[in-house]
């Protein structure tokens, strides 16, 4: 089992990603405990050393918090989670909005687009 | 010391394999041989048969120590310069236990086949010779004047002296030929010519250093004479295989040590 | 922190040809380094001569401060291209071979790894598949306990599933005191492992640096960087 990475990009940033986009859906809950980066790494299908850069910059951004004994965790700061959840929403429809724009179609038609589908759902 | 049994073993177990059942053919067709003339005193149509055998037996124990010779040359020449020598060289062993533990390894292999070949004789020669064969001994042994025991034993001494020096002149010329990015076994055979050519001349000279010191007077028969010059020829031949040998291990040991080149 | 492996301008010369030409870098343990390049670029000659197989021309090489030789072979662990084991040989006989000549020698990895292949210690090796016999030759290389593993074109030639175990056991073995290093051709299929990259083209060094690094300074694959480097 390995995860699929974009190789033209570095193998760190896409980790981070990963693990951000696993806590944000609430695929990783808050508290939880991660595997050791060794196991990590091997399920993953990437450098242990790779691994480890990916983590210690989730520690930094504030996601994951490391206790000395204990091992790694998933934070459980829900109002971090929440931030950063908002912000990589904002981020993804700022590249939606753009794409859209490319596209020649403009805020209105997305409106229209959007509660048309809306209504189909239900 | 560890590292060298463990290096014998290997070496003993990939050669047995062809070579226990070599000698131990050997031994049964002569055994067999044996057998057949056994019975071909109460059959006498088998006479013919048991003639073949005794051809076949004959050559087959002679063949038994060409074998050995050939396959253990082709086994060091694997195991030291084809891919096997991946293997070898990766362990944490010096070149020079590499080449002590294959020379190692054909002694024994020449010493086990020396013992067959010598049942083998025993086994072939028909029962009626026996007594000849003791009589044709002691004739030989009181002409030269020399105690059986010390004569043999010399002799033993020289023969294996002699194949031990050949084996590692081979070594000596595979070494040399391993130095050839292409054609490798041809450049080992035209060292070998090389060495062998180098051997001949020493001796030569030997026997020149030895004839002149008793005198060029090689028709005196006198019994004293011709012991001393035998047993002189006998020593200085074996002081020159030991140089021979000696140096070509010396030589094969430089070689792979600081000049390896595993294609 | 010392280096696992130093090699101060390495050359090789067969005659005229330069197999490896003035080759320098360092080494730092617990690194997974790939050794890129075509065939013929001097990948194998560089690892020979580091694993003892080849006497370099000139130049130094240093593993854990100690020239290639007997000592090193004791904590350098090799893995040859091509089948170098005596094909008549079962894998019993094998692991107490290499039980009995390395002290690093982990029997037990080493029967596990057999058994979870789903080999029988009783097979002999002529018996397996080819790729069976390859992934054999890597748990009895990765089954000591090395400093330094030199393993020369792995993935070569061995179907996807056989490529993802050996990058697995790879993964699985890496230790912070040793470090790996990987000669390939077959750069995409490997570089998602590596710490680091070393391009080698004609016997020259002409790159190395960290994997991320490249990727995030060239906005491209290692593979695709080493195309673009290789043809300029």
């Amino acid at each position: 089992m390995r995860w699929e990475f974009d190789n033209t990009r570095p193998v760190y940033i896409q980790l981070c990603e990963q693990f951000t986009n696993a806590i944000i859906s609430g695929a990783l809950l808050p508290g939880e405990k991660l595997m050791s980066v060794r196991d990590l790494a091997k399920e993953a299908g990437v450098n242990p050393n790779t691994m480890q850069k990916a983590l210690s910059e989730l520690e930094r951004s504030g996601l994951l918090y490391t206790q000395r004994t204990a091992g790694r965790f998933i934070t459980e700061n829900k109002e971090k989670i929440k931030e950063i959840k908002q912000e990589t929403a904002r981020l993804r429809v700022l590249q939606f909005l753009n794409e859209m724009a490319q596209l020649g179609i403009n805020s209105q038609e997305i409106e229209e687009l959007l509660s048309h589908m809306k209504k189909e759902e239900s | 010391m560890k590292l060298f049994n463990n290096l014998f073993a290997y070496h003993f177990k990939c050669t047995a394999r062809v070579f226990l059942p070599l000698i131990l053919g050997v031994l049964l067709l002569a055994g067999f041989t044996k057998g057949m003339e056994l019975l071909s005193k109460l059959l006498p149509f088998l006479t013919a048969l048991y003639t073949f055998l005794l051809i076949i037996s004959a050559f087959c124990t002679i063949g038994m120590f060409l074998c050995i010779i050939l396959l253990s040359i082709r086994h060091f020449f694997r195991n030291m310069t084809s891919a096997h020598g991946y293997f070898l060289f990766m362990l944490p062993v010096k070149p020079s236990m590499h080449l002590s533990s294959h020379l190692f390894t054909y002694v024994i292999w020449l010493i086990f086949a020396g013992a067959a070949a010598v049942g083998c004789v025993f086994l072939l020669i028909p029962n009626n010779a026996y007594a000849q064969l003791g009589t044709i001994l002691d004739q030989v042994f009181a002409v030269l004047q020399i105690g059986e025991n010390r004569m043999i034993t010399l002799m033993i001494v020289m023969v294996l002296l002699s194949a031990t020096a050949f084996m590692c002149t081979i070594y000596a010329a595979i070494s040399i030929g391993q130095l050839a990015k292409e054609k490798r076994a041809v450049t080992s055979f035209a060292a070998y010519i090389g060495i062998y050519m180098i051997e001949q001349l020493l001796s030569v000279c030997m026997l020149i250093v030895l004839f002149s010191i008793f005198g060029m007077d090689l028709f005196t028969s006198t019994a004293v004479l011709a012991e001393n010059m035998l047993l002189s020829v006998m020593i200085g031949s074996s002081v020159l295989y030991v140089l021979i040998g000696t140096t070509s291990f010396l030589v094969a040991n430089r070689l792979f040590s600081k000049h390896l080149n595993l294609i | 922190m010392t280096p696992i492996l130093t090699c101060e301008h390495l050359t090789k010369t067969y005659g005229v040809f330069r197999a490896l030409d003035d080759v320098s870098f360092t080494i730092e343990p617990g690194k997974i380094v790939g050794l890129l390049g075509e065939n013929g670029a001097g990948k194998s000659t560089l690892l020979k001569i580091l694993a003892g197989m080849l006497t370099k021309t000139s130049g130094r090489a240093q593993i854990d401060g100690n020239e290639p030789g007997v000592l090193t072979k004791s904590y350098v662990s090799y893995l040859p291209d091509k089948s170098y084991l005596n094909d008549w040989m079962k894998l019993s006989d094998l692991f107490t071979l290499f039980s009995g000549f390395f002290a690093d020698f982990d029997i037990q990895k080493a029967k596990e790894m057999a058994k979870n292949l789903g080999l029988s210690e009783k097979t002999r090796l002529k018996a397996m598949s080819k790729g069976m016999q390859e992934k054999v030759h890597l748990i009895l290389t990765m089954s000591r306990h090395a400093k330094l593993y030199l393993l020369d074109e792995p993935i070569g030639g061995v179907d996807p599933a056989a490529r993802d175990y050996i990058l697995d056991t790879i993964l699985t073995n890496f230790s912070e005191d040793a470090s790996i290093l990987i000669s390939t051709h077959m750069i995409a299929d490997v570089e998602q492992i590596l710490d680091e990259a070393i391009f080698l083209k004609q016997g020259k060094l002409i790159l190395h640096a960290p994997v991320d690094e490249l990727r995030e300074t060239h906005h491209q694959s290692v593979d695709a960087l080493f195309r673009e480097v290789y043809r300029s």
